[in-house]
């Protein structure tokens, strides 16, 4: 598992990042390696710690999350 | 050369926009939000940092609803062209600027139809009345200044978004000469889209402005292409900003635009729109004390005015008064309409034009005694 979930612009891979960091959360901004086929020309967020709180935190502020590997 | 010819942009910028725009166009000429190399994801990071700055800044919580444009002029005719349908009419205030009712009036091919609410200076509830009696059952939205270009009159744009929501009308508000003077709080505001020029009172380079969609009803895209991101989409993506923001954007000024919010806010909005509008007041008394000097506007009070001065000399045209202040006296004023008609109709001065002064932050007392002083020599 990467913990990683791909976002559909780097505006929005950063407000999620963002918003992330506000909760304690650290997490990278990356460009996506292509290797999902429609990922390519998007971006993603790879997520240290507490990977499932965060995609809760990212659904709860309207943040599109378009692909994701990571812990259930 | 004095220069009091802000309105149309300001000049000179502060150096940390200066400095910015070189240090980047040096160093880091990359574009944003397309390449995952180290320099590109810098450049988006800088683009991301404005975005936030400018939604700070305009009080909205999400960055992804500020769109970067060229100017306040694309912002408006993104909203106009973009929510406007067959069979809507629009409302407009009688202080547009040609950015406004250009848009509109080629709407009318489309079968939009629009009305004018005249501007009663000093009289808001008037003014208030009149966009109310301009509402039809088809009226879609309402777009109005937030101050006029020409005249500095500064609109009830607060009363008049709230009338429109009453009616379930969209509003937009053109910022171009208020933003970076008057605060703006979008969060405690009816106002639906606000147009705002970077490049003014915001002291950014040219080439900036910004869309800022503060409710849920997205205007159809302006222009498609590529936004470097879902890539393999024939359609344009419905996401924001990217709907709004195809092809290679203005990096350097947008990271200026940036620079230039963190010297209003390091000044104080409050401080510059005092300093700037009480310069505006000295010219007022002075020049009009003057026989051949004609002045249109009542007193420029604090809070009904924003810092823009129109005049004329009496047997004189606008544009020779402005040509002689530049050649004999090397004072920058702008002379003419504008770009702005409608205000002038209701002026009387669509035959003349005026002459128009708006100092800036950088202005000084002694700049205004120039112009004085010259005006005294020429009438």
């Amino acid at each position: 598992m990467d913990n990683v979930v791909q976002l559909s612009s780097a505006t929005h891979a950063m407000r999620a990042r963002d918003l992330l960091r506000k909760r304690g959360i650290r997490s990278e901004v990356r460009r996506v390696s292509g290797k999902k086929g429609r990922g390519v020309c998007s971006y993603s967020l790879k997520i240290y710690n507490r990977f499932d709180e965060a995609i809760e935190i990212l659904r709860g502020n309207n943040i599109r999350i378009v692909g994701r590997d990571g812990a259930q | 050369m004095i220069y009091l010819d802000n309105g149309a942009t300001t000049s000179p910028k502060p150096g940390n926009v200066v400095n910015s725009v070189c240090a980047l166009t040096r160093n880091l000429s990359a574009n944003p939000g397309r390449g995952g190399h180290r320099l590109a994801m810098k450049a988006a990071e800088l683009v991301y940092n404005a975005r936030t700055t400018v939604s700070d800044f305009f009080s909205v919580d999400d960055p992804s609803r500020v769109v970067f444009t060229l100017n306040c002029t694309t912002a408006l005719n993104i909203v106009i062209k973009g929510v406007l349908k067959k069979g809507d009419h629009v409302i407009i205030s009688g202080y547009e600027h040609n950015a406004v009712l250009r848009p509109v009036e080629k709407l009318k091919e489309r079968g939009v139809t629009y009305s004018v609410a005249e501007v009663v200076e000093g009289d808001d509830d008037k003014t208030l009345d009149n966009f109310r009696n301009c509402i039809k059952q088809n009226t879609r939205l309402v777009v109005c200044t937030h101050a006029s270009n020409v005249f500095g009159i500064k609109l009830p744009v607060g009363r008049i978004c709230a009338l429109c929501h009453q009616y379930g009308i969209l509003t937009c508000v053109d910022a171009a000469q208020s933003a970076g003077l008057l605060p703006i709080d979008l969060k405690n505001s009816s106002i639906d889209y606000l147009c705002i020029a970077g490049h003014k009172g915001l002291y950014g380079p040219m080439g900036t402005g910004a869309l800022i969609i503060n409710c849920d009803v997205i205007p159809d895209s302006f222009v498609e292409g590529g936004t470097g991101s879902n890539s393999y989409d024939y359609n344009q993506p419905e996401i924001l900003p990217d709907r709004f923001e195809s092809g290679t954007p203005n990096f350097t000024g947008i990271v200026g635009l940036m620079k230039g919010i963190e010297f209003v806010k390091s000044r104080g909005i409050e401080n510059i729109y005092r300093k700037e509008l009480s310069l505006v007041q000295n010219a007022y008394e002075r020049l009009g004390s003057m026989k051949n000097v004609i002045l249109y506007t009542g007193y420029p009070e604090f809070g009904s005015y924003v810092p823009v001065l129109s005049f004329n000399l009496a047997d004189k045209d606008s544009e020779s008064v402005g040509e002689l202040l530049s050649r004999r006296f090397g004072i920058a004023v702008r002379a003419g309409l504008h770009c702005a008609p409608l205000a002038h109709k209701s002026k009387n001065t669509l035959d003349i034009g005026t002459v128009r002064v708006v100092p800036s932050a950088f202005s000084t007392q002694n700049d205004i005694n120039a112009l004085v002083s010259a005006i005294f020599k020429i009438k």
